[in-house]
Formats: structure tokens, C-alpha cells, sequence
């Protein structure tokens, strides 16, 4: 009978012992978790968009109706305040604008996107050019990508406005204002990014 | 004050290891050891004593411990780096020594998943059990504590946080069924076992519960549909979740969710004799010898429910939203001025597409029924060969486990079982049981994979049954006991 007790207190002082030193715990030390933890998706998602004809965004006073666009362009700002909003986020190195545009009139386009430290002050970094855009074009992508480094969003912090500055060319045959004052354009602007997600 | 902070933690617990419950599986390998009495929580046709009355270990009868996941481990996920690691990692070139780091793997963790996984906890505390056999009848009662969690999720959601949604630009993206259920119960148990004949003998348990506090979703998931030229994200989330808990939730006059509170005053003694969730629950199962040495037996083990109706919250959610990005027109072809309105209404219109609807609404739970076929063959007065399948039905799948035993008795006093299960496609679980007897003292552990508890990183399968029983029918001390133990063809009792 003695023996059996013995054999009870060693049977569960072993198994005690056995779980309580041999249990492997390191693991779960999370304090060796190695910084920054790689995960990095990348993030999609629409940004901005509009349709606008060219008669809301030419400058005042508008061009006469008759007047011929000329070989420079006729120049359509659209300049947004950011005042109270940030752009930008130190979870993300680069950015990427992913830009689509339907040109809905008669003359070719492009914009430029730029920022700027007041409504008309001068542009604080890049300016990213789009290229020409084909009259009567549905869905153009514009290629290559905007990338945005972390230079690029700095100057974008810094900013406090944003600038799209769109312009018209003449195609092949002259164009008077008049024709294409109530024709319009639509573009799609999103972004991906990778996200990482330690830094967030 | 104290409780309350008490009541957050255990409710913060419950959500955080698990949700609604499929798991507290008790180790296959206890089924078939002999001479205990809590092989009746398997099978209530199997009372492991032959005559006489048992009582456990008053506060500490029994205590069960388990954790299981779909074939993944912790270690799938988080685990020391190394000369692999290194090699494939893409910031293996920064010069980190990785190899003494523990670094965050998701494509091993994304390579370990099934579509639909699960990861379950579960805990059962019973603290009062006792019953005797006379004759041919067997009783016995129980007071056990219960808790069990569960979270599931499909293996898209963690490709989402992987790689991001920019893969699934002009496509559709669905997350699958995401959800987590946790429940605490009070469970009260009345055994009854017949010896029917010499070679069948039948079982059932009648259980009335009390739940505590449960948690529960129901179909949560979302989609979205992104167009390829990323002009729209079209969001689409679906679900409810049912609580209840002493929580207090304070609504915004658009009812979205300000706080969560514990309900003022509420003390652990309110928490403990909560009866107004009323359950309950059955256990049936009968054991048949189709020969001299062989046992079929069967059970199937917590068919019940439990109605929720104190402090009970339902949030239910059917939210849309075409997120489009901000419209640099104001609506009447004139273009902003400022992002910052703009983008704040956006902000809101979108926090409000996806607020859940409240509601206070009863709710039901199943317990997690499970479903055994064993059979069982004496080799020789000392040794006897098993087999055993459990079923489960876990998030709308059928899991199944498969354990073979080999159940030794040395002496009077020892009693041995080794096992080997396959469960959740997983081929490594090595089990043991042993019951140790002096004179009425007994106690006893089983647990279906021994190596789990010492590396519980790379665990599938983590069980452990332990108990502590008073047994008063003359057995144990080598001596015949008065129902004759093996000379008794319906014994299950070794001693």
C-alpha cells in the first residue's frame, strides 16, 4: 500500500515535472519577433474622379467662341485645396497613380499633375506629364504610371494644393473654342501601394 | 469593480482564444481504458465500474483541457528563421542574423491552410461528480463547467492580407465565412446505464444547462468587386453576430456602436447565478458484445441546445457601399474646392453603410454533437486491442478521427493504454492513458497526441484528460473485487 502511494506521488510529480520543464515556449516569445515584420500587400483602390466640360475649367474670361485653339493649347486647371487632409502615410514607401481618361472632344489632351504651396505659387517637386491623349478616346490608360516615392510624398505633404493642370490641343484641322466648349472629358484616377503593414 | 474587470477578461478570453464551439472533445484514447468511471462522458453505456458508488475529487473532479486546428500550427505561422528562411525572405539581404528572430511566415501559413479553417479551444472543470452501481443499473451525477471557443476563417482572407486586393483588380474578391463563437455553461448531468443482458448494455445522460455568456456569428463575410480600370470598389458585407453578455453598447444617434461597457453593478456572483439561459442536452449509447471477446459499442455525446435570453444583443449587418474614390465635381458641375469636406463625408457615408443593425433578439446554440463507433477485442485477460471513429460536424464540415488503442492492465492497480489517431489530416498523434489505483484513490489522465503539450507550437492536436475518483466497490487492492471485474462480461472495470 505504501508502495502504491509512493508510486502515485512519483507518477504525478513526474508528470508535473515533465509538462511544466519540457514544454517548449520559446516560440511564443513574441519579443524575438524580427522587426519590421515583412508583410506587404498591396493596396488598390479608386482615388479621385470627375467629368468636366471644357467650359468649367477654362480660365476667365473664356475664349471667344470663334477664336481657333491654338498649336500651344488652350490650358484647363482644376486646382483642389488639401488644407486638413493628408495624403500621405509612413506604412507606404511608393504609390503608384493608375489613370484613366475618356477625351470626349475633338482635340487631343494631356494634363500634368503637380503640387503646389498655394493656389498660384509654384510647383514643390515632380510634375508628373501624362502624355497625349487621342481625341475621342474611351478608357486611355495613361502609362506609364505616376510613381510616387517617398520624396515625392514628402513634397505632396508639404503641399497645399494639388494641381491638374488638363490642356487641349488643335488635331489635324483647326478647332474654334465654340466647338468644343460644351464637349467634355472623364478620367478615373487609383492608386496601389504597397502597405506595410508594421509601420501602420 | 474588481468583477467587473474579472467578467471583461473572461469574455475578452472567450472571444480572443475562439468562437462558437465544436471542440471540448475529450481524448479518444480515455474511451476505452478501463476501470474508470468518466468513460460514461463517451459513451454513458460504458460506466467504467461493475458495482459499488464513486465520488470524485470535490472542486477538482475532472478537468478537461483541448485545442485543435485543421492540419495548421502556430508554428506555420510564427517560427525561428533560419538558412531557409533567409533564402527566401526578400529582406534577407539587410543582414539580419533571422535565424535567432522569429519571423511571421504567411507563405508557409498560407501553404499549411485548407480552404475553411478553424482553430478551437475548450476547458471543462467538473467540480462535483458521483454515482454507484447496483445491479444491473448505473447512476451517477455531475456538475461541470464548460467553455468552449472557436474562430474560423477562409484562407482568402489571409491571402487578402498577404498580398493585398491589387491582385484582384477586374475581379471578384470573397473572403468566405469568417466568424467566432464563444459559449460558458454550467452543465448538470444525470447518467442512467442498464445492463440490458449479458451482452447489451445501454446508456444516456439527461443534461440541463445554464449558459453564462456566449458569443456567435452567423454568415459574416464580404465581397468586393473591383473594375479593372479602378474606377469602383463595390464592397459588400453580410452577417450578425448574437451576444449574451453583461455589456452595455452605447449607440451613436445613427446606431453605430460608441462603447462597450460592462452592464453598471454587475458582480461575478450575478455573472455565477445567471439561470435565465436555460439548455439542455442528451447523451445516448449502448455497448453490445457480439462475442465472448468482442464489444461494439456507440454513443453520440451532447445533442442539446441552449436559449440565450439575458442581456442578449443581435448586431446584424447587410452593407453596400460603391466606393468611388472622391468626386472632384460638387454635384453641380462645379468642381471642389477643398478634398477635406469632401473626404470626410465620404468617411461618414461609408462608416454608415457598414453600421450593423442592433436588435435585442433570443438566440439558440447547438451544442457540438459528436457521434462514436468503437469496437473493442481482448487479446488475453491483460491486453485488449480498439478501435475507434468520432465524428464531429465543425462550420458545416464533417470531421472524422480514426484511433487505434492497445489497453494493458499490469496488476490490479496500473492501467495502461497506448494510441494512435489520424484526426484532422494529421498522421502524428501518439496517445497514453494511465489510471492509477490505491485502494478507493484513483486518478487518471489520457491524452490523444503525448507530444503536443511539449511542443504546443507545432500542435494540431492538443488534448488532456485528467480526473481524480474515489471508488468504493472492494477493487484495488489486488484482492477480486465483488462484481468479479473481468469475469463480468459487462465490467468495463480492470481492477
Amino acid at each position: 500500500m505504501k508502495l502504491v502511494r509512493h508510486s502515485i506521488s512519483v507518477f504525478v510529480f513526474l508528470l508535473a515535472s515533465i509538462i511544466l520543464f519540457s514544454c517548449h515556449l520559446e516560440d511564443f516569445n513574441l519579443n524575438k519577433l524580427a522587426v519590421p515584420v515583412d508583410i506587404v500587400p498591396e493596396v488598390y483602390a479608386p482615388l479621385a474622379y470627375g467629368t468636366f466640360t471644357v467650359a468649367n475649367l477654362v480660365p476667365l474670361p473664356a475664349p471667344a467662341n470663334s477664336t481657333l485653339i491654338p498649336s500651344s493649347g488652350i490650358e484647363l486647371p482644376l486646382v483642389v485645396s488639401k488644407s486638413g487632409t493628408s495624403f500621405s502615410s509612413a506604412a507606404i514607401d511608393s504609390v503608384y497613380l493608375i489613370t484613366h481618361f475618356s477625351n470626349n472632344t475633338p482635340c487631343e489632351m494631356e494634363f500634368e499633375l503637380s503640387f503646389l504651396s498655394s493656389a498660384n505659387g509654384p510647383s514643390i517637386g515632380k510634375i508628373f506629364p501624362s502624355g497625349k491623349i487621342p481625341a475621342n478616346t474611351k478608357d486611355f490608360a495613361v502609362v506609364p504610371f505616376f510613381g510616387l516615392d517617398r520624396t515625392d510624398q514628402d513634397d505632396l505633404q508639404k503641399a497645399t494644393f494639388i494641381k491638374l493642370d488638363f490642356r487641349l490641343f488643335p488635331s489635324a484641322t483647326p478647332t474654334t473654342y465654340g466647338v468644343v466648349k460644351s464637349t467634355s472629358f472623364a478620367f478615373n484616377i487609383s492608386f496601389h501601394a504597397p502597405v506595410s503593414l508594421h509601420k501602420l | 469593480m474588481k468583477t467587473g474587470k474579472w467578467l471583461f477578461i473572461l469574455l475578452s478570453l472567450m472571444i480572443i482564444l475562439g468562437g462558437s464551439g465544436n471542440l471540448f472533445a475529450q481524448p479518444n484514447t480515455l474511451y476505452f481504458m478501463k476501470g474508470i468511471p468518466q468513460t460514461k462522458d463517451l459513451n454513458p453505456a460504458r460506466p467504467g465500474i461493475s458495482g459499488g458508488f464513486y465520488f470524485s475529487m470535490p472542486l477538482f473532479s475532472k478537468l478537461d483541457l483541448a485545442a485543435n486546428t485543421n492540419n495548421w500550427a502556430y508554428n506555420d505561422l510564427i517560427h525561428w528563421g533560419g538558412n531557409n528562411a533567409l533564402s527566401n525572405n526578400p529582406l534577407s539581404n539587410t543582414g539580419w542574423s533571422r535565424a535567432d528572430s522569429l519571423f511571421i511566415d504567411l507563405d508557409k501559413f498560407i501553404g499549411s491552410l485548407g480552404n475553411k479553417n478553424f482553430v478551437y479551444e475548450s476547458a471543462a472543470l467538473t467540480v462535483l461528480e458521483g454515482g454507484y452501481k447496483k445491479g444491473k443499473n448505473f447512476f451517477a451525477v455531475s456538475l461541470t463547467e464548460r467553455e468552449f471557443t472557436e474562430v474560423f476563417f477562409n484562407k482568402n482572407l489571409v491571402t487578402l492580407i498577404k498580398y493585398g486586393n491589387y491582385r484582384d483588380a477586374g475581379k471578384t474578391y470573397y473572403s468566405g465565412n469568417l466568424g467566432i463563437g464563444a459559449q460558458h455553461y454550467r452543465e448538470f448531468a444525470f447518467n442512467y446505464a442498464r445492463d440490458v443482458d449479458k451482452k447489451l448494455t445501454i446508456g444516456g445522460a439527461a443534461k440541463i444547462l445554464f449558459g453564462m455568456a456566449a458569443v456567435q456569428t452567423n454568415g459574416m463575410n464580404f465581397k468586393t468587386i473591383s473594375s479593372a480600370n479602378g474606377e469602383s470598389l463595390d464592397v459588400t458585407a453580410t452577417g450578425r453576430v448574437n451576444i449574451s453578455a453583461p455589456l452595455v453598447f452605447d449607440y451613436s444617434p445613427f446606431d453605430e456602436i460608441r462603447s462597450v461597457n460592462l452592464i453598471p453593478n454587475y458582480t461575478i456572483r450575478d455573472y455565477l447565478t445567471n439561470f435565465k439561459n436555460p439548455g439542455i442536452a442528451v447523451d445516448l449509447g449502448f455497448a453490445y458484445r457480439i462475442s465472448k471477446k468482442t464489444e461494439l459499442s456507440a454513443s453520440i455525446i451532447d445533442l442539446g441546445v441552449i436559449g440565450w435570453t439575458s442581456n442578449v444583443t443581435r448586431l446584424t449587418e447587410h452593407g453596400h457601399f460603391l466606393y468611388q474614390g472622391i468626386d472632384l465635381n460638387d454635384g453641380t458641375g462645379v468642381v471642389i474646392s477643398q478634398f477635406y469636406p469632401v473626404i470626410n463625408q465620404l468617411g461618414e457615408d461609408i462608416s454608415r453603410a457598414f453600421r450593423p443593425a442592433p436588435s435585442q433578439s433570443n438566440f439558440a446554440t447547438l451544442l457540438p454533437a459528436k457521434i462514436y463507433f468503437g469496437i473493442d477485442h481482448e487479446l488475453n485477460d491483460n491486453v485488449n486491442v480498439s478501435g475507434l471513429t468520432r465524428i464531429r460536424i465543425i462550420n458545416n464540415t464533417v470531421r472524422t478521427s480514426l484511433t487505434a488503442s492497445a489497453n494493458a492492465l499490469l496488476g490490479d492497480v496500473l492501467s495502461l493504454s497506448a494510441s494512435y489517431s489520424i484526426m484532422e489530416s494529421t498522421y502524428d498523434n501518439l496517445g497514453l492513458g494511465i489510471g492509477i489505483r490505491a485502494g478507493v484513490f484513483q486518478i487518471y489522465t489520457a491524452a490523444d497526441n503525448l507530444f503536443s503539450p511539449f511542443y504546443p507550437s507545432k500542435a494540431r492536436n492538443m488534448n488532456l484528460r485528467i480526473g481524480i475518483n474515489f471508488i468504493f466497490d472492494g477493487g484495488g487492492s489486488n484482492k477480486s473485487n465483488k462484481s468479479g471485474s473481468r469475469l463480468n462480461p459487462n465490467c468495463h472495470c480492470p481492477y
